[in-house]
């Protein structure tokens, strides 16, 4: 007994050097660190994480495109703080917009803020996950904080389908019998399994496993596969009718949430852009066709300034044959892309025949 | 099941581990061999369970037309022992020509022909090339007396056994059989076990991060529309790449075959000695896949008479060795044309040796350094070139690689260079700036060049776990190994957790050797 008891010190001895180990060695290099979620969900999404924070952002496993940024007063990533009541340009988005793989200046609101004529400050209201129904809770909590002119909002590829999607933490378009109704899921954790993740939340390995190598321990078990095999055997019927309520859902309500007119609201889509590069790799949208083809067609009746963003993908890659993202590891824009939606927004707002919005 | 998968580190490789060891540990070897070979067969039937009954009937089959080939040649019936090998032979051949040739020689006939036959679409089964291979090496050696094994549970394993059943090394029965027999094997012995763990680890590191690192800058070179003219800097360092993503890949699956095994007390032969220090073709053939080579060797080789008959002869032999090898790594022409570039490489080496000892008076065994070099270089530009068949989708796309290699579609400088050499050398000498689609930039420069600084300035696997048993090891005394070994095992474990989540990151990552 002894005998098995000393074996299993040593056995446990050589795991936490090893840890120790990759600890120090990590901190050494730029592990994505530094965002941590904000305290009060309540206020979540505009309060996204904790505010004033200096950040890294890396991905892969080989921490490709370091990035090192700061958060402001309202937990966005941008170098400044945003002002209440200042009657800003907002631009809202998931991932995209919240753009940790790109500098400041490289992102859709960067550019836009530095172009001639856009006197109102320019606000990047991204937040990585977010979709339609969190966009529609994000334009009202903008509107009461900032009072906003003008918005651009990204719509990509899920964004109507997984509005739909009941998640921990997220606003939601859940089924009643009046219809869709906007419902936020609060995150509930207990508070020990909350100190725990606070605690290991500083460690590098963890963030590392975490954050680089999107470890995820209930991905790997059968009930999760089952889950999302589940989750993907929706009839198309139903899905089809479900992401049209979506998107009628979203664009009757959107001017009356942001306190913004349709024609001073810019909506981008974003398209497939692999499929671009080669036709071998377009891949199957989460998105159905219809119903996006649908909310190009109902927003320009309503009056929104709507550019499909694939046709000038597609023009400009013809002409150039260069990447607008970081292809073939990570399908976010890169500077490119944001600099030509940033130049597409700018045309739509402040260039339109009818004038500034 | 992959060895670099979430279920097979921490289901089942744990699982046929401890249940070998309990089965051992209460004396019954017989049971814990079983037990192995039921593993390896649910390891194998992971991945198609259909297949498992081809697997096991191959065995079946060739257990019993070796145990018929043993019994007529203990009767003296040579005559009825050869027909039975032919059978034996036959049937093997018979299955690997349906599985992984039929196809290729029917669209063959058809492109001569102008014939339309259709087979329809035939699923290879994994691994068939090796453990049929294996298997007619068991054969040969009954009718030429050399292996008399009786034992059902002892072949089901030696054949099926899951550390080399998908890619080898290819096994000889007479470095196998004597182990499962041995009772030392069914001991747990703590320092075999955390060598075992040391090879998993190097091997997949091996894969996960060196192979699996440099393989983005493969597909854009190899996968480019050969209407695409690849240019010299796009060419070269895909071809390198690739050179190097093969290497690392088959080695470091061959190390994680020989350290899983060696967890059970089992050795394998070692089938990679640093292929790329070779000088010359000859020695690069005795350290790259080298079971394989040596399969062929005394299968084929020496059977279709080897160096007995005049040089002519013997080269003649090496090509027609050369051009089957070729064709055992998959049913296409590329890889007839890398076996006959091989074949032709080695005719010409053993005729420059040859020559050079013969007319030049040259001491072959006492190279110069600047020879070896020269000798390592040229071997490896010659391994590249014929590489790029052995990868190449077809063989426009093949051609259009060499030819950019060569220089036949221009030297274009990456245009996010011109920066820094707009007034260096490249703009002196004229050179064009343009964006080079296939060209992965510094990046690929770095890890090329990483590569190859580990290919030929690093100790490989054995070497260095050599060097650990022969000087570090003896200075510290049993005492300390047994407790060293622990304290090991618990660190490669975490090390070894992390390479398979790196892994999963990226999805799955097959080994290349399981298409052959």
């Amino acid at each position: 007994m002894r005998l098995v008891l000393r074996q299993a010190v040593l056995f446990c001895a050589g795991v936490a050097a090893m840890l120790v180990a990759l600890e120090i060695a990590l901190r050494l290099l730029p592990v994505s660190v530094g965002l941590y979620q904000g305290d009060r969900s309540d206020l979540w999404p505009l309060h996204n994480f904790q505010a004033h924070r200096p950040y890294t952002h890396s991905t892969t496993w080989e921490l490709q495109y370091a990035r090192h940024g700061q958060t402001n007063n309202y937990g966005q990533l941008a170098p400044f703080d945003y002002i209440p009541g200042s009657r800003p340009v907002i631009v809202v988005g998931d991932s995209y917009i919240e753009s940790q793989m790109n500098d400041y200046r490289d992102t859709l609101q960067g550019y836009m803020g530095t172009m001639p004529g856009v006197t109102e400050p320019v606000y990047g209201l991204g937040v990585s996950g977010m979709s339609m129904s969190d966009y529609l809770a994000m334009a009202g909590q903008a509107a009461a904080e900032f009072a906003p002119r003008a918005a651009v909002f990204l719509v990509v590829d899920g964004d109507i389908s997984e509005s739909l999607l009941d998640q921990a933490g997220q606003y939601y378009l859940r089924e009643t019998t009046d219809g869709l109704k906007l419902t936020l899921h609060p995150k509930s954790m207990h508070p020990l399994f909350t100190r725990i993740r606070q605690s290991v939340g500083d460690l590098y390995l963890y963030r590392y496993v975490t954050q680089n190598l999107r470890f995820s321990l209930p991905e790997l078990t059968p009930l999760f596969r089952v889950a999302q095999a589940q989750r993907l055997a929706t009839p198309i019927e139903k899905e089809a009718a479900a992401q049209y309520a979506v998107v009628d859902r979203f664009l009757d309500e959107l001017p009356g949430r942001s306190g913004i007119e349709p024609q001073c609201i810019a909506l981008l889509l974003d398209g497939d852009r692999y499929a671009i590069y080669d036709p071998r790799l377009a891949s199957p949208r989460k998105d159905l066709p219809e119903a996006r083809a649908y909310l190009i067609r109902k927003a320009s009746e309503l009056g929104y300034r709507l550019a499909d963003m694939q046709p000038l993908f597609r023009e400009d890659y013809k002409r150039h044959q260069r990447h607008f993202d970081y292809y073939p590891v990570d399908a976010h824009w890169n500077s490119l892309g944001h600099r030509l939606a940033a130049e597409r927004a700018y045309e739509l707002l402040f260039r339109q025949p009818g004038g500034h919005c | 099941m992959l060895f670099n998968s979430y279920e097979f580190i921490y289901g089942f490789l744990p699982i046929a581990v401890l249940l070998f060891f309990i089965l051992s540990a209460g004396g019954r070897t017989m049971l814990a061999a079983g037990w192995l070979g039921l593993a390896s067969l649910f390891f194998y039937g992971y991945w198609n369970p259909h297949y498992i009954l081809l697997l096991v009937a191959s065995i079946a089959v060739n257990y019993l037309m070796g145990r018929g080939i043993l019994r007529l040649r203990d009767g003296h019936r040579s005559r009825d022992c050869r027909l039975l090998l032919v059978a034996a032979v036959a049937f093997n051949l018979g299955l690997l020509g349906y599985y992984k040739y039929a196809n290729f020689f029917v669209d063959s006939l058809n492109m001569l022909a102008g014939t339309g036959f259709q087979l329809g679409k035939i699923v290879l089964p994994i691994g068939i090339s090796f453990f049929t291979f294996t298997q007619i090496a068991y054969l040969v050696d009954a009718y030429q007396g050399k292996a008399r094994e009786a034992n059902p549970v002892h072949y089901l394993l030696f054949v099926s056994y899951f550390p080399h059943l998908i890619a080898g090394p290819i096994l000889h029965h007479s470095e196998m059989m004597p182990q499962f027999a041995d009772r030392r094997t069914y001991r747990f012995d703590v320092t075999n076990f955390s060598i075992g763990v040391l090879f998993l680890f190097i091997g997949l590191f091996k894969k996960v991060v060196l192979a699996d690192g440099i393989q983005p800058f493969v597909g854009p070179v190899f996968d480019a529309d050969p209407s695409y003219r690849l240019t010299f800097l796009e060419a070269w360092p895909g071809a390198l790449a690739y050179t190097l993503q093969l290497y690392f890949d088959f080695s470091g699956y061959s190390d994680m075959a020989i350290g899983l095994s060696k967890m059970f007390n089992i050795d394998l032969p070692l089938n990679f000695n640093s292929p790329y220090k070779a000088y010359n073709i000859i020695e690069f053939w005795r350290r790259w896949h080298m079971t394989l080579s040596r399969f062929l060797r005394d299968y084929l080789y020496i059977s279709l008479g080897g160096n007995r008959h005049g040089r002519l002869r013997r080269y003649a032999n090496l090509m027609a060795t050369m051009l089957l090898g070729g064709l055992w790594h998959g049913a296409g022409w590329n890889f007839v044309i890398w076996g006959g570039l091989h074949g032709l490489y080695l005719t010409c080496n053993h005729a420059w040796r040859n020559f050079r000892a013969k007319v030049l008076g040259h001491d072959l065994d006492r190279p110069t350094i600047a020879g070896r070099t020269a000798g390592v270089v040229l071997t490896f530009l010659a391994v590249v070139a014929a590489w790029v068949f052995f990868r190449a989708p077809s063989l426009p796309a093949a051609f259009n690689i060499l030819q950019g290699m060569a220089g036949l579609h221009g030297v274009v400088l990456p245009e996010e260079w011109q920066a820094t050499f707009a007034t260096g050398g490249a703009a002196l000498a004229g050179m064009p700036f343009g964006y080079l689609e296939a060209f992965g930039g510094a990046r690929q420069v770095i890890w090329v060049a990483a590569l190859l600084a580990i290919a030929w300035g690093l100790p490989n696997s054995q070497e260095f776990a050599g060097r650990l048993r022969t000087s570090v090891l003896p200075r510290l005394g049993p005492r300390a190994v047994q407790s060293g070994s622990w304290s090991a095992l618990g660190a490669l474990s975490v090390l070894i957790s992390l390479l398979v989540m790196i892994n999963g990151s990226r999805g799955v990552s097959e080994f290349i050797y399981f298409n052959f």
